[in-house]
């Protein structure tokens, strides 16, 4: 089944936020990357869209998104929570990939009243800055780095979409770099109490392991799952397999770590 | 140098019509299979007061060769009768089993069991071994590869973790107890493929290699240490194990008298020969590996066919002490192992094997210590 993927707007204060929208049911907000929006060909949306409403922010400063108010990084978090409260209308479930992890968890930390779930993919906002930022040696490394060798595409990423992968990193990582490495985020993490997914990218060049600890270390609710030889962008390198982890934790909670198949 | 006992529990013999693989258990014999256990109890612990430095045991299936499908009971037993050697397990087969993480499992109990002596060899297995529980060969590398990551996890890995992988998944895992030894015990893996070799160099654990012969092993040790310095190490001789059969006489004679039937009779049963040349040639071997397709197409021709020719391949170490002090410097100076894994049960004879494995023992072991 093909879920469309429309392409939307919303009014936030007088800053235009454009984002994707597929399927229906339980909402789930996906937190892009350094990269911004991935590439329209990227199939899990699509999939996740089969049974959830799936709402894909291109924050500000990305993709066609103008920077507009924002100047720090928690400026964009108070964003993002009108941004859900406006396409909601409820409670979400967040899913943060790479350097929307410190949204993610900003989000949760900050407006738990408006979060179900928290699902952290390759999480980045401990990782090294500079490990994120660094220049691709060239496309086809860079490639391989985020997606691996077996990415799940409908279609394959145009070069103009690359270009724009590579200024949203280029521009966005150092004008929302956080201070001391999101250090006073890591002193708030253990607030978190919503229901927390951190999936991990074991063959990930970018994140290194031990970026990883602090959110398991920190937030009791935390579940960490490996995935075996997995690149760093998780939902398109683990195409399926990553869409079957987050939808079955979005459906199921707690229920999650109990097989029912 | 270093020297291992491999004692896989045999049976002993079965007189099978014909040369059946999987042996019927119809000849199964309790009485006999009771003797068998008891033997290799007393015989682990002689092997352990004589100051063999291993004790080893491996996974093999429907065989009488070896009673141990699940090597971890058998090393668990071993832990309480032996004292002072190492407990060598070579291995446990791990794409065989759908669950590594009970792998694991075992092996850190088998650890603690015997206050930190295990040695964890984790393998391919031979290629008949993929008819057992009915695994493609195919997926042999991929859920080697997979198992051992997992199993290297669950030892090492503080915090809970679950997996998501091609073959294996957990939603929870977080073992107790974890190994003695920290961060893991020696690690141990089957190299005599190219993608074997490179994987052990890659993960900076030790090669074993069995079932070979000298020239090959020779290549397949080189190869390991060309792609260890790849990456950036260079193993020690204690890393490299070389397994084969042994039989010291009072003499040379003597040796070569116990052990002839086994050659002019060949070991292998013309089941397993079919077994292994099926599945190498369905999958089981990588593209690189021509010669080894080609060894386990056809086994049987492989064999050597006499004592003289077989000590000329490395493929048994026979003779007198001093002759045997002489063809394991030879080993060592050719594929550099530092670990000789010895099967004492060459002359089909159990009072031959005892006092072969004394001699070896008392006037062999001081000789070749120091190669």
């Amino acid at each position: 089944m093909s879920v469309a993927i429309l392409d939307k707007i919303a009014e936030i204060d007088g800053h235009s936020i454009a984002y994707r929208e597929a399927g229906a049911g339980r909402t789930i907000v996906f937190l892009h990357g350094a990269g911004g929006a991935p590439p329209r060909g990227a199939a899990f949306m699509s999939l996740l869209g089969e049974r959830h409403h799936v709402v894909l922010p291109s924050r500000p400063g990305f993709d066609d998104t103008p920077v507009g108010p924002c100047r720090t990084l928690r400026d964009v978090v108070a964003t993002m929570a009108k941004f859900i409260d406006q396409v909601a209308g409820g409670k979400v479930h967040l899913v943060a990939q790479s350097a929307g992890a410190a949204i993610g968890c900003w989000l949760a930390v900050l407006h738990p009243e408006r979060i179900e779930s928290l699902v952290l993919s390759a999480p980045a906002a401990f990782a090294p800055h500079r490990a994120l930022a660094a220049a691709p040696p060239d496309t086809a490394t860079i490639a391989r780095r985020l997606y691996g060798d077996h990415p799940l595409w409908a279609a394959p990423p145009t070069e103009a979409e690359g270009r724009c992968i590579a200024d949203n990193a280029r521009i966005n990582l150092d004008r929302f770099a956080a201070p001391e490495g999101n250090g006073d985020l890591l002193v708030r993490l253990g607030e978190i109490t919503v229901p927390t997914l951190l999936l991990c990218a074991s063959a990930d060049p970018m994140i290194p392991e031990a970026a990883m600890r602090p959110y398991q270390e920190a937030i009791a609710s935390c579940i960490r799952i490996v995935m075996h030889s997995a690149a760093h962008e998780l939902p398109i390198a683990e195409g399926g397999a990553w869409v079957k982890l987050v939808s079955d934790f979005v459906d199921r909670g707690e229920y999650f770590l109990v097989n029912m198949d | 140098m270093k020297f291992s006992v491999f004692n896989g529990m045999p049976y002993g013999r079965v007189n099978v019509p014909g040369h059946r693989w999987p042996v019927p258990n119809q000849y199964f014999d309790p009485a006999q299979a009771k003797r068998a256990v008891a033997n290799c109890l007393t015989e682990v612990e002689l092997e352990d007061e004589l100051g063999f430095d291993w004790i080893a045991c491996a996974e093999h299936h429907y065989s009488p060769f070896n009673l141990a499908p699940n090597v971890a009971v058998l090393a668990s037993a071993l832990t309480q009768r032996v004292k002072r050697a190492k407990i060598a397990i070579l291995g446990a087969l791990i794409p065989l089993t759908g669950n590594p993480v009970r792998v694991a499992e075992e092996f850190a109990m088998i650890d603690n069991l015997s206050g930190g002596r295990l040695i964890a060899g984790l393998l391919r297995g031979a290629p008949y071994e993929y008819m057992v529980y009915n695994v493609n060969p195919k997926e042999s590398r991929s859920r080697f590869e997979e198992a051992w990551d997992l199993i290297y996890r669950a030892w090492t890995d503080t915090l809970p973790f679950g997996w998501e992988g091609r073959h294996f998944h957990y939603r929870h895992v977080s073992i107790w107890p974890r190994p003695i030894q920290q961060p893991t015990p020696p690690i141990y893996m089957s190299g005599s493929s190219k993608e074997s070799g490179e994987f052990a160099a890659r993960k900076r654990v030790g090669l074993g290699l069995a079932f070979t012969n000298l020239p090959l092993a020779a290549e397949a040790a080189r190869y390991y240490r060309a792609k260890c310095a790849e990456h950036g190490w260079q193993p020690t001789p204690e890393q490299i194990i070389y397994q084969l059969p042994v039989h010291v006489g009072e003499t040379d004679e003597a040796a070569h008298a116990a052990v002839r039937p086994m050659y002019e009779h060949s070991a292998l049963t013309g089941g397993i020969v079919d077994a292994n040349r099926l599945v190498a040639t369905a999958g089981f071997f990588g593209q690189g590996d021509a010669k080894l397709i080609a060894r386990f197409s056809d086994l049987e021709a492989d064999e050597p066919r006499s004592v003289a020719e077989a000590i000329d391949r490395g493929t048994v170490l026979c003779g007198g002490p001093r002759s045997v002090v002489a063809q394991v410097k030879r080993l060592r100076d050719e594929i550099g192992c530092g670990v000789l894994n010895l099967i004492f049960d060459r002359s089909g004879a159990p009072d031959k094997k005892l006092r072969s494995i004394e001699l070896f023992a008392k006037e062999v072991m001081p000789e070749a210590r120091g190669l």
